[in-house]
């Protein structure tokens, strides 16, 4: 005997996931905390731009990063050796982190008192952008070794964030990339992404993008209507 | 690899709601709508999901169906609706303007579940569960 239901199921997948990035952000707001969310492919200079940011407004905000990665503590430590507080997510096999992971952190660990929040992802241009964490603002990192067109071959992740930042332009004279071009293909995804071009090492157009990021915070803007909208 | 995740996350579901409706039933199948815009490769989808079934009660015997929507999305300036096209850099085809607000593309749902009874005089039903 065959029997057919007419009402259709729909049920979201990754709702828990979006449910504890709800929680995770009511956390954030409660202590005070505006929090961002790095990601970009491997090597992309997460870490080395974190470092520079920090560095640039330690003067006006009490900092913490959260740091995630496969495997060890080496960005930990490097941050750690900078005097920021640095707390490590080992994801194992996971290539992302998620929000289950955050709220773990943040019910096992007394992180100290802070305004503002780095939470660097696991190195991936794919799989973070369908994790919301609870952060304020989503923050991609394009480095200009990798090439002109991962906006193009990766749109969601460029689709999903508040601003793009093209890191490591000190070596633009050396390498085949044109800031034009993927800006355009970031533009094409995301009309809203405000772009920067910084090299952490040199220090060029760093302040660019702390004035922004300033203002944000500032504003307590970001992507709070973006959390639960898919 | 997210796929594994998503994969889990549907076996939950559907041992779930069999557990909770009828834990006589077994699931035969599930149907997963997934949008262009969502970052989600069938082929690993299906292959974590044929790795992980066995652990998961009622879903042994689950085959995973995926439906593929095509992104739509709405143009600014013209209002009009397009398919964003990547050879296009997924902008408008008749303005040039950057994608807008997807009407379609960012799903991510199990939408039917079908379930096989057995009933008490040994026939076999089959059945959905909403």
């Amino acid at each position: 005997m065959h029997e057919s239901v007419d009402e259709h199921l729909l049920e979201r997948l990754l709702q828990s996931n979006e449910e504890l990035a709800e929680h995770n952000r009511e956390h954030f707001e409660e202590s005070g905390a505006f929090v961002l969310n790095f990601m970009s492919a491997p090597g992309a200079g997460k870490t080395m731009l974190i470092a520079a940011t920090a560095n640039a407004l330690a003067d006006r905000f009490r900092i913490c990063v959260i740091e995630g990665d496969m495997v060890g503590e080496l960005d930990c430590e490097r941050l750690r050796q900078l005097n920021i507080p640095a707390f490590q997510i080992s994801t194992g096999r996971s290539c992302h982190l998620d929000a289950r992971m955050i709220a773990q952190l943040l019910h096992e660990r007394q992180l100290p008192d802070c305004q503002l929040m780095f939470i660097e992802n696991v190195g991936n241009l794919v799989c973070p952008a369908e994790f919301p964490l609870g952060e304020h603002l989503r923050i991609v990192l394009l480095s200009v070794t990798e090439g002109d067109d991962k906006p193009f071959k990766y749109p969601v992740i460029f689709r999903k964030c508040d601003a793009v930042i093209f890191t490591k332009c000190d070596l633009l004279p050396h390498v085949d990339f044109s800031i034009e071009r993927a800006s355009r293909f970031v533009q094409g995804v995301n009309a809203d992404a405000a772009v920067f071009q910084v090299s952490a090492l040199s220090g060029q157009g760093l302040s660019a993008w702390v004035d922004w990021l300033s203002k944000k915070i500032a504003e307590g803007s970001g992507a709070r209507d973006r959390l639960l909208v898919r | 690899m997210h796929e594994a995740t998503i994969a889990a996350n549907i076996l939950e579901v559907v041992s779930g709601r069999i557990q909770r409706l009828d834990p006589a039933a077994q699931a035969k199948s599930v149907r997963v709508r997934i949008g262009q815009f969502r970052n989600v490769d069938s082929q690993s989808l299906t292959f974590a999901f044929d790795s992980m079934k066995d652990s998961y009660p009622f879903c042994a015997a689950c085959t995973l169906v995926l439906e593929a929507v095509a992104a739509v999305a709405l143009c600014h300036h013209e209002k009009h609706r397009y398919e964003p096209d990547p050879d296009m850099a997924y902008r408008c085809p008749r303005c040039g303007s950057s994608i807008g607000m997807l009407l379609l593309g960012e799903e991510l749902d199990i939408t039917d579940i079908e379930v096989e009874v057995e009933a008490v005089n040994s026939e076999v039903d089959h059945a959905r569960v909403s």
